[in-house]
């Protein structure tokens, strides 16, 4: 049993000593880490003195430099010294002037603000001016319109008396009847001697001289229609249409213009053509007749006529 | 195409009758009618019929007839004493030729107007035509898109009382030859440096030969100058010279026009007239 305490003894010994020793060997750790910072900073010193050194040296070389100027400074301060001594002798000239420059200065002022007030005046007057002349270009442009349309009225009216003046003057209108109606005959004539000359055209192309000539004045008109020759040319549509009232005054209309002359009928063939609708009083001095024709033109009808 | 029967209280009452495409028929005869046109498609038999059924026709135009059958033809045989003018597309000759045959007698016709007269249509194939109305026929026209020279001028010869001929738009250029031709031949003589120039006329001018009429010729004239003054100045020996015509040939030059204006021939140095068959040789170099 002693010899139990007594191991437990030296093994709670041992123990406190090795706790001990741990301590140690952690100082010893820490003195070591602290022994290799100041190493670090010696370090950081001798390179320290190294930089001062060479500052030192540079600093030393500056000074070697900048005396000479610093001299020259000195030297020039001097100068400037004498030129302020100078320079107060014309002081009092100067500070005259300088009131008078305030004097001028107030009278500047002063004007200047009288200038402002007449430019503000000027100001309003071209305002209103600037409105007065708006209003009369606008004016002017109403008034210039007004001329170009009465211009265009005036030409337009010149034209009209001038046309009007060679249509009264022309000497077609000099001409006699008989001459006239010669020429109405002849434009007739050779529509139709055309058609006649090429007698497809007899059926494809509607002679219609007559009713341009008459209807292109009353005088006109009136010869046209006392030619019962120019209006013998009678064209009938298709034959389903033959009997219709439409057709029998189309034809009628052509008749009484005709008056009993001879007439040339063109006509597409179909069915038998009503007995009454070409009078047996009438001579057909031309019968055209076809069959296969694409296009039929038709004459207009002169009842307007 | 479609037939259609003329209503008689019409068809009597009218002069000229101008018809296209269409198949007409006279309820009986027509004694009004003066002028007949035909155009377009039309049977063979309208011919005969229309003829015979229009006793007072002096006008029947076929030239822009197309015939539409074979020409059969009914024997006719009867005188139409009225019918002056006849105008034929060439489809209508033979059966002319075949009317005239089997009766026909066109008394009064004077005047001929035939279309597209090719090569195919020499008059020697139709002996009557040129008997018959040879000794009528004073008067023979040309026209259409085609013709052939030798063609029209043997119905120039074989209609020997023609003394007016008329060429009507585009065949004028071409059928001017049939009256007057002449052709050059060029030949190097063998061993020397010279061409032997040989013209040879081939078709002189018709005896009898009076009016050239030109018609509906578009042209300036510059085509058919040379030519026309070679007719008018080699007319045959026994007979006046040719007056030219222009007729509705709005083109011809002034020049031209006025030239020949006058009738007779130019009062230019000219080669001595040369007969059929003669020729002329001219050496050059």
């Amino acid at each position: 049993m002693l010899e139990e305490a007594e191991c437990l003894a030296l093994h709670e010994v041992i123990a406190q000593e090795e706790a001990v020793l741990d301590t140690m060997r952690k100082l010893q750790t820490e003195h070591e880490a602290k022994h290799q910072l100041l190493a670090e900073k010696a370090m950081l010193l001798e390179r320290t003195i190294d930089s001062t050194e060479i500052f030192r040296e540079v600093g030393s070389q500056l000074c070697t430099h900048f005396m000479p100027l610093l001299v020259q400074l000195e030297t020039q301060l001097a100068v400037q010294e004498d030129d302020r001594a100078i320079l107060a002798t014309h002081l009092p000239s100067t500070l005259d002037f300088i009131h008078s420059w305030e004097v001028l200065k107030d009278e500047i002022s002063a004007l200047d603000a009288s200038l402002k007030r007449q430019l503000d005046r000027t100001q309003e007057r071209i305002t209103t001016m600037i409105q007065q002349l708006k209003s009369t270009l606008a004016l002017h442009d109403q008034m210039s319109s007004t001329i170009s349309s009465f211009s265009s009225m005036i030409g337009f009216a010149q034209s009209s008396i001038k046309a009007k003046k060679g249509g009264i003057l022309h000497p077609i209108r000099r001409l006699p009847v008989v001459i006239l109606r010669h020429i109405f005959e002849d434009c007739v004539n050779d529509e139709t001697n055309e058609c006649h000359r090429n007698p497809p055209s007899i059926f494809r192309v509607a002679p219609t001289m007559a009713l341009r000539l008459a209807s292109v004045c009353s005088r006109w008109r009136d010869i046209m229609l006392e030619t019962p020759y120019l209006w013998r040319h009678i064209r009938l549509r298709a034959p389903t249409l033959w009997s219709s009232p439409e057709a029998r005054n189309h034809v009628q209309s052509y008749l009484d213009r005709c008056r009993g002359g001879e007439i040339e009928l063109t006509i597409p063939t179909g069915d038998r053509l009503p007995d009454d609708l070409i009078p047996d009083t009438i001579t057909v001095e031309r019968l055209n007749l076809a069959a296969d024709i694409d296009e039929w033109p038709i004459l207009p009808s002169p009842v307007h006529l | 195409m479609r037939d259609y029967r003329l209503p008689s209280d019409l068809i009597n009452r009218t002069t000229h009758l101008t018809v296209w495409n269409v198949e007409i028929s006279f309820p009986g005869d027509c004694e009004s009618l003066t002028r007949l046109e035909m155009c377009g498609v039309q049977p063979a038999i309208v011919f005969t019929q229309m003829i015979s059924q229009s006793p007072n026709l002096t006008d029947f135009d076929l030239i822009r007839a197309e015939m539409q059958d074979a020409p059969l033809l009914e024997p006719v045989s009867f005188t139409h004493f009225h019918l002056r003018y006849l105008g034929l597309s060439p489809g209508w000759i033979e059966l002319l030729e075949s009317a005239l045959r089997s009766g026909l007698h066109l008394s009064q016709l004077r005047h001929l107007e035939l279309s597209n007269i090719t090569s195919e249509y020499m008059a020697t194939k139709y002996p009557l035509i040129s008997t018959r109305l040879g000794a009528t026929v004073v008067r023979l026209d040309f026209q259409g898109e085609d013709c052939s020279i030798d063609a029209t001028r043997s119905f120039i010869d074989a209609l020997r009382r023609v003394n007016t001929i008329g060429f009507y738009g585009r065949v004028t250029e071409t059928a001017l030859g049939a009256l007057h031709e002449v052709r050059t031949y060029r030949v190097r003589i063998p061993g020397q440096d010279t061409i032997r120039c040989t013209r040879e006329i081939v078709h002189a001018m018709p005896k009898g030969l009076e009016v050239v009429i030109i018609r509906d010729y578009e042209g300036e004239g510059l085509e058919v100058d040379q030519q026309l003054r070679m007719m008018r100045q080699n007319p045959a020996a026994d007979t006046q010279p040719v007056t030219i015509v222009f007729e509705n040939c709005l083109n011809i030059l002034p020049r031209i026009r006025r030239e020949f204006a006058v009738p007779g021939p130019l009062i230019e140095s000219v080669d001595p007239p040369l007969g059929p068959g003669q020729s002329n040789s001219d050496p050059g170099t």
